[in-house]
């Protein structure tokens, strides 16, 4: 079964089962006429989706229980709430809830009707919409301050089967509330995997999201997430995103300054090895006065990987006192990888500050030299120049033990042959 | 503010100088585009074979093709049938200067262009282009005698043929976008240079372009090739009578820069912009590209855009040889309902080629200025080095600036950097001029000048002169 | 005759008081010293005389030379005869300094119906001028402050001042960020800029500079108010005794 019987099929079986059967008809209807995205769409030029053209669906694929001591690494810390999601579905006892705040409401996505487009960006939230088979649903109220981290794992395990899922999450954040979310998902097995997931974040005044997102996936994870932030004014949110291994990757994170006041960090790092591609495009608008928006990707790009950064800021008529910084910076390792970058910006209010820069290029030889003259080997001196870079991200991580982890994994990573 | 709007009132009256039309009397091919009028064309200027087929290949090219959506620019469908391609004053120009119509002479006078060589202190030639046809071309002679050709396109396809048959199209090819397959297809005049091997150029080499007829396109095509080891600096100088349509222009300019050798390109774009309600103005959509061929070779665009309703242009180098160069200078100013969407391409193929760009954007009133620009590092590039500059000024609430870098890079060795910014005039810039006796007009205009002054500077002299008074003329009516 | 006479002056910015009941008088010839704590509102009150956007006088007047101050315009006032030389001097980019001398003193000559200079006359005024601070003349062609060090900024102030011959100058903190024969050298500058008439204010925090510019009063600026005025000699005792004792003088 190729990708598009595969999206048929699986149209026919959630249809009627799980959500509103309406909003997913009228998503399949608008994914049929729009189609995936291709690269004649100026948002899709650098973006290859050919991996979907070769997915092979099983068409007995079963769903494989997971055991704890599975995912057991892949656990920031047992002390954080936990969510485990398994080829599509929530898995109560892998996850870990207790003691959480009363007033908080946490559902099944696929147990309550909401909406969230007046229309869809681009063929994968559609797909996602009409297809997504669960997902969080997540109320904080006023005033509550979750007192711990919440870490959402999806895990796919496979065989050799290809195995595609959607998940579709919302979380309301009350005013003066605070949150913070850690998403990771991992296949577990040898086949493809493509997982959609579509989350929309609402901030309330004077509220706080500390979201993260770390892929450490197999070679053969394709991922495509989109995240809609709408920020209340005074609103604070801070993105991370981490990729660091997965066949494919596409984020498209959408930030919306409602209020004034408002705060807006993404953070992003990203290391492409083989032929992997990692693509994030953000877009930030500020539509009401004295936001600040802070922007800040950093890549390393080796193998013949392909790594796209795209970050828009636009500033519309109203909001006077914008100030946007949008930084990208890459290093490249081998004469085959590809960096395209394009950070945009379009402004329609005068009082601002904006500016952004990007940078590609090798390692600076001098800061090298500086090391091996120290006694350091070139080796060595490499891996630590690489570890600084990605350091200046990864330093703002709040989050200890999540730090620690990605760190780990990164110096793994980065001990350069 | 009151105060401001009045200042406003009171400046925006200040009218296009170059605004008048003259009183010539011409003839017109007959209105609209088919295969007929592209005969008509080419018969009228006794071209070659060769180049006929040319144009009609482009033509049937262009029809094949639809007008490019992806700048931030907006007009109304442009109807191709209503234009008239080719328009030409009826006496025929030429040959000496003294036997041009002396309402001609009298019209480049006004604008400052004197075609009397006499008359010219500043030792620069130039080819005067009005509407359709180049009318004089001065100091030819003097030229020839380095062996540089500075003639009229028209002319150098009827002379040197086999020079032209072997650069047109080489740069900008005629499937290369809508606008250059047009021009492919219709072009009238424009300006053909040729600089031997190891000559320097002695004097400035220049093209006026003057666009006066109604309802009349200008579809000017230029060359200049620079051989091995030369150097040419080329300046260009456009005005157009105000009027309530818009009037197209789609010009091409290709360069090609041999071995070692070195083109200067600058521009003063001043077409009529329209009047302060958005009506009228040229519809500025150009093509511009160089090539360096060779090892060592340069190109460098400098452009000061003040003029045009829309300006769609992004003039281009192609570092092919080992160790190429190429800049590209731009201040681009709109004010009222003005929109430009410009920027450039550097591409680069050879190894340790260089590119530096900076670009500075000024908007005002209910203008939008984009900048858009490419650099892409080919695997090849080994060495390559960009560093781009990109920075925007907002001069009121009301327009807008955008900034559209692409940057593709391939090549581990290379390094590229981008830069950009927006902001205001800074409150305490102001607060300081003014705290010195200089008041909120004169010190923005100050302000302004000294944010361009690194692309002005790069203008030849009266250039530059010429153009920090354009830059003033346009920022009239914006302080506030 | 009264250069400079403010009396009950309230100023406030964004809504917060800063300057709460001022009064000053200078006459020409004279040099005042003002003292007093960071955020006191001396930079403020230089601000409020000058015509900088933000401040909102709330009560009180300002009379220069016997008319209202707080009618003209900043660039009025500067034409009118008052000069600041900025505690932070911004940086223009791209515009000469002599370029910008020349777009001021030809405003000021305007405004005073004298002839503007030729450009021969300009560039020697300006050397001259430039001399008077031992600022070389390279400076002149560069951009406005642009890549100067702290010092040079500050001698740039100076001899801007001298360019433009005000009838008041008020210098806020032009002795930070200078080295000690700069101190000296901008101080000597300043000196010879003294006048009949023509009225000083030095803004500073340091003894130090008193000994080069020797003040005929000190005053001290406290929450928002002159508290105290002496002659050179208070600038000596609050040296030594610092400005806390001022807490129980001034109830
Ligand atoms: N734009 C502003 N918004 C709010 N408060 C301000 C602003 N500018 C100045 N202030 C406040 O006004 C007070 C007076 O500031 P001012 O700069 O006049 O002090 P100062 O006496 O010059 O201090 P210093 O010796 O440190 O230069 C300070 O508390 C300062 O924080
Ligand atoms: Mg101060």
């Amino acid at each position: 079964m190729n990708f598009a019987q595969k999206i048929e099929k699986e149209f026919n079986l959630i249809i009627g089962s799980s959500g509103d059967p309406e909003a997913r008809s009228v998503a399949m209807s608008i994914f049929k006429k729009i189609g995936l995205p291709g690269k004649k769409i100026e948002e899709w030029k650098y973006t290859n989706i050919n991996f979907l053209n070769d997915f092979e669906f099983d068409d007995n694929e079963k769903i494989n229980k997971v055991l704890f001591s599975e995912i057991e690494h892949l656990i920031i810390s047992k002390d954080f709430y936990r969510m485990v999601f398994v080829n599509g579905q929530f898995d109560k006892s892998l996850s870990f809830l207790d003691n959480m705040d009363e007033h908080i409401k946490l559902y099944q996505a696929s147990q309550r009707t909401f909406h969230n487009y007046n229309h869809y960006p681009n063929g994968f939230i559609a797909l996602n919409e009409s297809l997504f088979s669960e997902g969080s649903f997540i109320d904080i109220p006023d005033n509550t301050i979750l007192d711990k981290p919440l870490q959402i794992l999806y895990i796919i395990k496979n065989s050799e089967n290809s195995v595609f899922t959607n998940y579709k999450n919302q979380v309301s954040i009350g005013k003066h509330s605070k949150i913070d979310v850690i998403e990771t998902v991992r296949t577990i097995g040898n086949g493809s995997t493509f997982t959609t997931i579509a989350s929309n974040f609402k901030l309330g005044e004077s509220s706080t999201l500390n979201y993260y997102n770390f892929q450490s996936d197999s070679s053969k994870a394709n991922y495509y997430g989109y995240r809609s932030i709408d920020q209340s004014a005074k609103s604070n949110f801070n993105d991370f995103t981490i990729s660091i291994a997965s066949n494919f990757i596409r984020n498209d994170v959408f930030v919306n300054l409602l209020g004034e006041h408002c705060e807006t960090s993404l953070s992003g790092f990203y290391y492409t090895l083989n032929d992997e591609f990692f693509d994030n495009h953000s877009l930030i608008k500020h539509a009401k006065p004295i936001c600040t928006s802070n922007e800040t990707y950093h890549g390393i790009l080796d193998g013949a990987s392909t790594a796209v950064f795209n970050g828009k800021i636009i500033v519309e008529p109203d909001a006077q006192k914008t100030q946007a910084y949008q930084s990208n910076r890459n290093i490249l390792l081998s004469d085959t990888a590809n960096i395209f970058t394009k950070p945009q910006l379009e402004i329609y209010a005068d009082d601002v500050k904006c500016s952004h820069g990007a940078t590609m290029g090798s390692l600076e030889k001098e800061h090298l030299f500086y090391l091996c003259s120290r006694g350091i080997t070139e080796k060595m001196a490499k891996s630590m120049l690489l570890m600084a870079f990605a350091n200046r991200i990864t330093d703002k991580i709040n989050i200890e033990p999540l730090r620690s982890n990605i760190e780990k994994w990164l110096s793994e990573k980065l001990e350069i042959e | 503010m009151a105060k401001d709007n009045e200042l406003l009132e009171q400046l925006s009256q200040s009218d296009y100088k170059y605004g008048f039309v003259s009183n010539i009397e011409q003839e017109f091919a007959p209105i609209g585009l088919n295969e007929d009028i592209i005969k008509l064309i080419s018969s009228k200027k006794n071209e070659p074979d060769f180049m006929l087929q040319w144009r009609l290949k482009a033509f049937k090219h262009w029809k094949t093709l639809k007008e490019p959506e992806w700048a931030k620019v907006n007009y109304p469908p442009i109807d191709y049938q209503a234009i008239y391609y080719y328009a030409s004053p009826k006496a025929k120009p030429k040959k000496s200067l003294d036997e041009i119509d002396p309402e001609m002479l009298a019209t480049f006078e006004k604008l400052g262009i004197p075609l009397n060589e006499r008359k010219i202190l500043s030792g620069v030639a130039v080819d005067a282009v009005f509407d359709s046809v180049s009318v004089a071309t001065t100091f030819k002679e003097k030229l020839a005698e380095k062996g540089v050709i500075f003639c009229p396109i028209s002319d150098a396809l009827v002379e040197h043929p086999e020079l032209v048959r072997k650069y047109i199209g080489s740069v900008v090819p005629y499937t290369d976008n809508y606008f250059a397959a047009l021009n492919s297809a219709v072009f009238t005049d424009g300006s053909f240079c040729y600089i031997p091997k190891g000559v320097r150029c002695p004097m400035e080499l220049s093209t006026y372009f003057r666009i006066n007829a109604a309802s009349t396109g200008q579809f000017e095509r230029t060359l200049i090739v620079a051989d091995e080891g030369s150097y040419v600096s080329y300046l260009e100088g456009c005005t157009a009578p105000m009027r309530d349509e818009n009037q197209l222009h789609a010009a091409v300019v290709e360069l090609v820069a041999h071995k070692d050798a070195q083109i200067k390109y600058s521009t003063v774009q001043n077409w009529y912009p329209g009047d302060k309600e958005g009506r009228g103005g040229i519809y500025n959509f150009v093509t511009k590209r160089g090539i360096c061929l060779d090892s060592n070779a340069k190109i460098s665009w400098t452009q000061v855009e003040t003029g045009s309703a829309i300006t769609w242009k992004y003039p281009s180098c192609i570092l092919k040889g080992d160790n190429s160069v190429g800049e590209f200078y731009s201040v681009a100013m709109t004010n009222h309902h003005q929109q430009a969407d410009t920027g450039t391409k550097m591409i680069h193929i050879g190894k340790n080629t260089k590119s530096r760009i900076v670009s500075k954007g000024i908007s005002a009133g209910l203008s939008h200025n984009s900048y858009r620009g490419l650099v892409r590092v080919s695997k090849k590039a080994e060495g390559a080095r960009n560093f781009s500059q990109c920075d925007s000024l907002l001069l009121g609430d009301k327009c807008g600036a955008h900034t559209f870098p692409y940057i593709e890079v391939s090549n581990k060795t290379s390094t590229v950097e981008h830069e950009a910014t927006t902001s205001k005039i800074s409150d305490d810039i102001l607060f300081y001029f003014n705290q010195r006796g200089i008041g909120r007009e004169e010190a923005v205009a100050m302000i302004v000048n000294g944010y361009a002054k690194e692309v002005l500077s790069q203008l030849p002299m009266e250039f530059a002169v010429e153009a920090q008074k354009l830059l003033a003329v346009s920022l009239e009516g914006s302080v506030g | 005759m009264a250069l400079l006479k403010i009396s009950n002056l309230h100023a406030e910015i964004d809504g917060k008081p800063i300057l709460k009941g001022l009064d000053l008088m200078i006459n020409k010839g004279e040099v005042h010293a003002i003292m007093g704590p960071n955020g006191s509102g001396k930079s403020t009150l230089a601000a409020v005389l000058t015509g900088r956007e933000g401040y909102t006088v709330t009560d009180g007047s300002v009379e220069f030379n016997d008319s209202d101050l707080l009618a003209l315009s900043a660039d009025e006032r500067a034409k009118a005869g008052i000069f600041l030389a900025f505690q932070y001097p911004v940086e223009v980019p791209g515009v000469s300094n002599a370029n910008f001398m020349k777009a001021a003193v030809n405003e000021a000559r305007k405004y005073r119906g004298q002839e503007t200079l030729d450009a021969f006359d300009f560039i020697q005024l300006m050397k001259e001028k430039a001399a008077l601070v031992e600022m070389d003349s390279s400076f002149l062609s560069r951009s406005v402050n642009e890549g100067f060090s702290g010092g040079e900024k500050k001698k740039n102030e100076i001899f801007q001042m001298a360019m433009l011959e005000p009838s008041l100058a008020i210098l806020d903190e032009t002795d930070s960020g200078l080295d000690i024969d700069a101190l000296r050298i901008v101080s000597n500058g300043v000196n010879k800029l003294r006048a009949s008439d023509r009225a000083i204010v030095v803004i500073t925090h340091y003894q130090r500079l008193l000994d080069y510019i020797v003040p005929d009063f000190v005053h001290v600026l406290y929450k928002g108010k002159i508290v105290l005025s002496g002659t050179k000699e208070l600038a000596l005792i609050l040296e030594e005794k610092g400005y806390e004792w001022l807490e129980g003088e001034q109830s």
